[in-house]
């Protein structure tokens, strides 16, 4: 080659290695170097992967590094059982996985007596049982532990500073904030505040012209959130010791109208009894308003018996929702199935199917025909109801069931004639005639024939236009779901929280109801029930001396009719139309915290003068919170001392003028049960298996909700606190000091409960860690003390798998008569219009409290669109402090369908703004064929302005928001007021919960 | 509102594989075809390539150097690299990538004894070993000609394995991988010979007739691509059951038509040169060579970067923007590639060998 030329190519190729050196100078450095990139991993092969647990050869020996507990998950509330891996040394947990012991992680679950190395070694890869057994958590479950680290987690107690609101906090020591709070005081230069010694009054009438109202006390309310299996200690040790009648669940904001609806079908509005599919066996289920596999309790094992069944080809699973999710599968192929309705259309969809099987005769006509227990028993069947019982019509009585001798009389078959029930096997479904019994004429109809003209109110096409759905669809859907015997099951849950979700739900468990599927295989339970905990045969932990009885009107308004209060009767005697009420009561629901604060504010029925709040955030979960917002903001109008016991700053809490820090998961103590859809017994225990990080009482107990309560009722000076409070079945007393004095002994109730547990032996303590528990145990349990410690390390206690059915039938069955018509709701009147609420499900179109209809209030050409939320199954809302989970789920979209957007000029990635007659949210448009068109989908749990996405200042640092927790929307601030209410959100009008689906609003390109 | 969006329907996790892996299975199935290129003459005696085997040998070794240089860069840890040679061995029979380890080292051996043996005789002028020399070429050959194909096969198996990538997850993958690498290890040399030859090489002429018959020979091969194409993706977008969905939409509203034009254009152009007259011009020819280059480039980009962007746990096709330090990164290689190669054609005296091969035949 030509000297000129190689050089050429050398100099070339000199230049251009020089080049590639240059841009390869980091990777080749850190390679001859060997050295790291970034940040250095644990191990180089390995990197961060944990160090496993243990190892299993022929046994299961565990890792002492690693401690490994059965706790609960409270990632949503289902209380999953799980186990927890922690670090010893940094005592952070690391992993969690299920509990394979727990039916709410596990199906099947292992026998109850496996030891517990061998729940570790069956599990090993070499099993033959490991994908048997193999227990699972979500999502959420798997990562949302991370939050015990957020750096907007509360650990010492705090008192705000400025005004409320403002979020400016300084640190408190607990002693001086017991101090404060109880004995009151000008505490934030802005008068004087009442202190609870003071409230705590249980003689002095709040109202002295209203003595019906209760006494002074009631005017601390409470409020919870759900039950993390703490709630039987909060009520009944402090709430009812303090004797406050104001206890209110989260339920309102969350699920009521299904627990109304339900309760109002079980005929118990005491005790509020759900019900749940037997999913394990059932062959077609109905979800409306719900989307398992989705979202739903509980969440895991419902979505793990739905795969197992479709797949096997046993279950169609059948969703009827406004937007497509993960409860429809094209895997499965025609056993699963989307029905898109309409949000808010549920109930005309149910009523229209209740009129075809009813048309079409495809009811379960022996089974409605059993009048009785007796009958039932004759019959050999599941349940009985109150089909046949007849109603009377008119005069004094009207709307109660014709009864003699406290026994319901229906027509016998048999012989036409009027007879006692429980001397009836088979009694007359439709009855529309006059009876007579002891001389006095009643004209009355059975409950069937009512339910009959209330479905047959409207036609077909009615049903269809309100629903969305065809009327071919709802022909085809009420024939399929009767062909399945009683292996038909329904569920509902948060989709029906419109302003007609009592009857939607009502109406959905009267389809159960046509078919007969109340305790048998396959179709409705209410639960397997719970091993005796509180009330066991070693204590009675809820019973104690000075317990009180408390009494009179509930700050929500609730549990007590209209008619019986003092405006009533005032009216009444001054000749006056007692209706409307100022405002709405509630005679059969349970709680609504949705209306606390108003109601405090109107000073109707009174004023609150304190609240403590204890993991609760209505402004983030109610829809239509603007109001209470600015409410809230002045002490001196709403609620003059508010504490809130809280892990983190939410919404809510932000509002309070004390807060004071829990602990949070796998830090606290708990016994919970279960939603029903299992069918054996289940207490999940929980106890503290990782250091609380908060701060701590004298006596060395972290602060949390338990720890605060005894110290707070023992400076109250109030019975059930301190020594002698716990009693014992063998008359001994025992002090309540801290948490661990009553739930140990819960633990123990439950070990000894029926057939006692075994013994656990020191081989087993040790794998459970349960070695720091020890000398408490023994302290506490005595000779019981291996017993409980089994339950412990178990994480609870779970009936055997096959003591969940007896042949055809639950084994644990709900044995109250089921109401198909309830007297309960058809005596009572709505307080605003005196309009008789029917006794029957029946079909409403969506209103307000009024009557006045809110497609005439918000017509279609302002409002074109209806929102609606959708449980998502990732996010929760006490999820947004979990780092990890914004790795699967980083934001929230305003879902759209496509179709709907072209019309509007709206393009996928748009962003939009969504406004409602309440207010108005931002969003980014996410374009999604599964949605029904003109309407808008939100998923829940994201668009946060608390619990660390806004700046807190707390000793005067300011703590910076993370700006990714603001991301995303909350579909909760287009909730508006009813305009026919005083200072009241949206809300269903028979049972008040809280509207928040089904929202009329227009949308408009941004950008 | 304060939103942190990255995109509109998807966050796109950090992609696994980037560019590097993308231009190393080029490079790296570029340098086994040419190295297999070599063999035709040097194992089987396929005259016709005697004037382009010295060239194929000593591309062949060019190329495997910036292929090594990708997988260093798309390493996370370089300075780990010896981990790769160290662990790992228990699962060798069940991983592709542990199969490349010791490839990776015989591979290059195999090359550089052949490429010693092939240019000795011009380096030490009096060596005796000639015949020697040239059966130990023979046996090298054939027992690189497995390793040769193994060193590709196995990254055709890293992404067939992935039984969650609906576009990877078929057996035809380590075919189609090694059939690429033929069409672009023949392209790479009818491109760069002619320009060699031409500028760098004493005579300054072209070897027309083993180009024209290299053309033919990617014709033919580009043929056999076609119908493997065809075989692939029928099965996946007609014949397979619910995976065909997504990949129909991957196909119909993902992959943009421009793409498919120059794709299609990347092959159909050079196989009518292959098989017309125009391989004998060597404008055509080069542009057969940049075509066929660029063709198994896209090619291998869709199957590792459009691959990656199908969704398993989110709606939307996930996409992909490249990055800084990704960019640098491809321009160093392509740097690397020029440097080596300009650096072995400028120390071995290919023109010498070359010359060799023209003792009584006639060329242009």
């Amino acid at each position: 080659m030509n000297k000129n030329r190689r050089n050429f190519l050398l100099g070339t190729s000199l230049v251009t290695a020089s080049a590639s050196m240059i841009g390869y100078k980091e990777t080749l450095k850190t390679a001859i170097t060997m050295g790291s990139r970034g940040v250095p991993t644990k191990d180089e092969i390995y990197a961060n992967a944990q160090e496993t647990e243990g190892v299993i050869r022929d046994t299961f020996k565990k890792n002492t590094k690693f401690s490994i507990s059965s706790s609960v998950c409270n990632g949503c509330v289902t209380n999953c059982g799980v186990r927890v891996k922690i670090d010893q040394k940094t005592q952070k947990v690391v992993k969690v996985t299920g509990n394979p012991y727990s039916p709410l992680s596990s199906d099947p679950w292992l026998p109850y007596n496996t030891p517990l190395e061998k729940s570790f070694s069956l599990l090993g890869k070499d099993s033959s049982q490991s994908s048997k057994y193999r227990s699972t958590v979500c999502a959420r479950g798997n990562v949302v532990f991370d939050k015990a680290d957020d750096p907007f987690r509360v650990l010492k107690p705090l008192k705000r500073v400025g005004k409320r609101g403002e979020n400016r906090w300084k640190e408190i020591d607990i002693e001086v904030l017991l101090d404060e709070i109880t004995k009151g005081g000008n505490l934030f230069e802005e008068g004087e505040i009442e202190g609870l010694s003071s409230i705590r009054d249980l003689e002095t009438p709040l109202n002295s012209k209203d003595p019906s109202l209760g006494p002074k006390a009631n005017q601390l309310c409470v409020l919870g959130t759900g039950d993390d299996g703490r709630k039987a200690f909060m009520v009944n040790r402090f709430v009812k010791s303090f004797g406050t009648h104001n206890y209110q669940g989260h339920t309102s904001i969350c699920g009521l109208s299904m627990r109304a609806g339900e309760a109002a079908y079980l005929g118990d509005f005491k005790k509020y009894p759900h019900l749940k599919p037997d999913f394990e066996n059932c062959e077609y289920l109905l979800n409306i308003g719900t989307s398992p596999a989705q979202a739903g309790n509980p969440f895991k094992r419902q979505a793990k018996l739905l795969s197992i069944g479709r797949t096997q080809k046993r279950l169609k699973c059948v969703t009827v929702t406004p937007m497509l999710t993960n409860s429809d599968n094209i895997a499965v192929g025609d056993m699963s199935e989307w029905i898109p309705v309409l949000p808010g259309g549920d109930l005309a969809f149910v009523m229209g199917m209740i009129q075809v099987i009813i048309a079409k005769k495809l009811y379960n006509k022996e089974y409605l025909s059993i009048p009785s227990k007796e009958a039932q028993k004759t019959m050999n069947d599941g349940s009985f109801s109150n089909s046949t019982h007849l109603v009377i019509q008119s005069g004094k009585s009207i709307n109660k069931i014709l009864e003699k001798n406290k026994t319901a009389l229906v027509i016998d078959v048999k012989d036409g004639k009027l007879k006692p029930s429980s001397q009836v096997t088979q009694a007359k479904l439709f009855v529309d005639q006059e009876v007579e019994v002891d001389g006095v004429i009643h004209v009355v109809k059975s409950a069937m024939t009512l339910l009959k003209e209330s479905a047959f109110e409207f036609d077909l096409d009615t049903y269809a236009k309100s629903s969305g759905i065809s009327k071919a669809k709802i022909i085809s859907t009420a024939e399929e779901f009767t062909s399945y015997g009683r292996k038909a099951a329904v569920d509902c849950h948060g989709g029906t929280m419109h302003t007609t979700g009592f009857y939607t739900t009502y109406a959905v468990m009267v389809l159960g109801l046509l078919v007969g599927n109340m305790n048998f295989k396959g179709g409705m339970s209410a639960g397997g029930g719970r091993y005796k905990d509180w009330k066991g045969s070693q204590y009675n932990l809820l019973e104690y001396k000075g317990k009180v009885k408390t009494k009179g009107c509930r700050i929500d308004k609730t549990k007590m009719a209209y008619e019986k209060t003092l405006e009533f009767k005032t009216k009444v005697a001054n000749r006056q139309n007692p209706y409307p009420a100022r405002d709405t009561w509630y005679p059969f629901t349970n709680a609504l915290e949705s209306e606390i604060i108003t109601n405090s504010t109107k000073e109707y029925p009174y004023k609150l003068k304190a609240m403590i709040s204890w993991n609760a955030n209505f402004l983030y979960g109610q829809s239509g919170t603007k109001h209470i917002k600015k409410l809230l903001k002045e002490p001196k109008d709403s609620i003059p001392l508010f504490i809130a016991i809280d892990p983190f700053i939410n919404e809510t809490s932000k509002y309070a003028d004390y807060i004071v820090p829990d602990s949070i998961i796998y830090e606290t103590w708990g016994v919970s049960g279960a939603w029903a859809g299992y069918q054996t017994k289940i207490n999940t225990a929980k106890f503290p298996v990782k250091t609380p990080k908060q701060a701590k009482f004298k006596n060395g107990e972290p602060i949390c909700m338990d720890s605060f309560i005894i110290e707070l009722g023992k400076k109250l000076s109030l019975l059930g606190f301190g020594k002698n409070s716990l009693k014992g079945n063998d008359g001994k007393k025992y002090a309540l000091n801290r948490p661990q004095d009553f739930y140990i002994r819960a633990f123990e109730n439950i070990a000894m409960d029926s057939k006692a547990v075994l013994d656990i032996d020191d081989s087993e303590i040790a794998l459970a860690n349960l070695e720091p528990y020890i000398e408490t145990l023994k302290k506490i349990c005595g000779k019981n003390w291996r017993k409980t410690a089994y339950v412990m390390a178990r994480g609870g206690r779970f009936e055997e798998k096959e003591h969940g059915y007896k042949n055809d039938k639950l084994a644990h069955s709900y044995g109250k008569i089921i109401n198909l018509f309830n007297p309960v709701v058809a005596q009572n009147r709505h307080s605003m219009t005196a309009e008789r609420f029917s006794g029957v499900p029946r079909f409403y179109k969506a209103r307000l409290n009024s009557g006045e209809l809110i497609e005439e209030l918000y017509s279609k050409k302002e409002y074109p669109l209806l929102a609606f939320s959708y449980k998502s199954n990732v996010l929760s809302s006490p999820s947004v402090s979990g780092k990890k989970l914004s790795h699967v789920r980083f934001t929230t979209y305003v879902d759209i369908n496509p179709k709907t957007a072209q019309e509007s000029d709206l393009k996928h990635g748009d962003i939009v703004k969504l406004t409602s007659a309440g207010g108005e949210v931002l969003g980014m448009l996410r374009l999604r064929n599964g949605i029904y068109p003109n309407t808008i989908g939100i998923e829940h749990g994201l668009g946060r302005d608390g619990e660390g996405a806004v700046d807190v200042t707390i000793n005067d640092e300011v703590k910076k928001g993370i700006i990714r927790r603001k991301s995303g929307i909350n579909i909760n601030k287009l909730g508006f007021l009813d305009s026919s209410r005083e200072l009241a959100t949206l809300s269903d009008f028979v049972v008040g919960s809280n509207a928040r689906q089904a929202l009329p609003v227009k949308i408009q390109k941004l950008s | 509102m304060e939103n942190l969006i990255t995109t509109l329907s998807s966050i796109t996790p950090d992609r696994s594989w980037g560019i590097d892996v993308v231009s190393y299975f080029w490079f790296n199935g570029a340098s086994i075809a040419t190295f297999l290129i070599f063999t035709l003459f040097y194992v089987f005696e396929i005259k016709r390539f005697k004037p382009i085997a010295g060239f194929a040998l000593l591309f062949s070794f060019a190329l495997f150097i910036p292929a090594m240089f990708n997988l260093l860069d798309d390493l996370k840890q370089p300075g780990r690299m010896v981990n790769f040679f160290l662990y790992g061995w228990g699962d060798v029979i069940t991983s592709p990538m542990k199969w490349g380890s010791f490839l990776l080292i015989l591979y290059p051996a195999i090359i550089v004894s052949a490429i010693y043996l092939l240019f000795k005789p011009y380096i030490i002028k009096n060596s005796n070993t000639l015949k020697r020399d040239r059966r130990l070429i023979y046996y090298i050959s054939i027992v690189g000609i497995p390793i040769a194909i193994l060193t590709h096969g196995y990254t055709g198996y890293e992404p067939a394995i992935v039984h969650g990538n609906l576009l990877w997850h078929t057996p035809l993958l380590p075919l189609l991988f090694l059939i690429a690498a033929m069409v672009s290890g023949f392209g790479i040399l009818i491109f760069l010979v002619p320009l060699f030859q031409r500028f760098f090489s004493d005579s300054k002429k072209i070897d027309k007739e083993s180009l024209a018959l290299a053309s033919k020979i990617l014709s033919w091969i580009l043929i056999l691509n076609f119908i493997m194409h065809v075989l692939w993706l029928s099965f996946a977008t007609v014949f397979n059951d619910g995976d065909k969905y997504i990949l129909i939409q991957f196909f119909k509203y993902y992959i943009s038509s421009s793409t498919y034009i120059i794709y299609s254009l990347c092959f159909i152009i050079p196989t009518i040169i292959g098989f017309s007259r125009l391989r004998y011009n060597t404008f055509f020819l080069l542009m057969s060579g940049v075509l066929t280059v660029v063709g198994i480039w896209l090619f291998r980009w869709g199957i590792v970067i459009y691959g990656q962007s199908i969704p398993r746990a989110m709606p939307g096709f996930l996409k992909y923007t490249i990055s800084y330090h990704e960019s640098i990164s491809f321009a160093s290689n392509i740097a690397i590639f020029i440097a080596a190669l300009t650096f072995l054609m400028a120390i071995f005296p290919w023109e010498k060998e070359l010359n060799s091969k023209y003792k009584g035949v006639g060329h242009e």
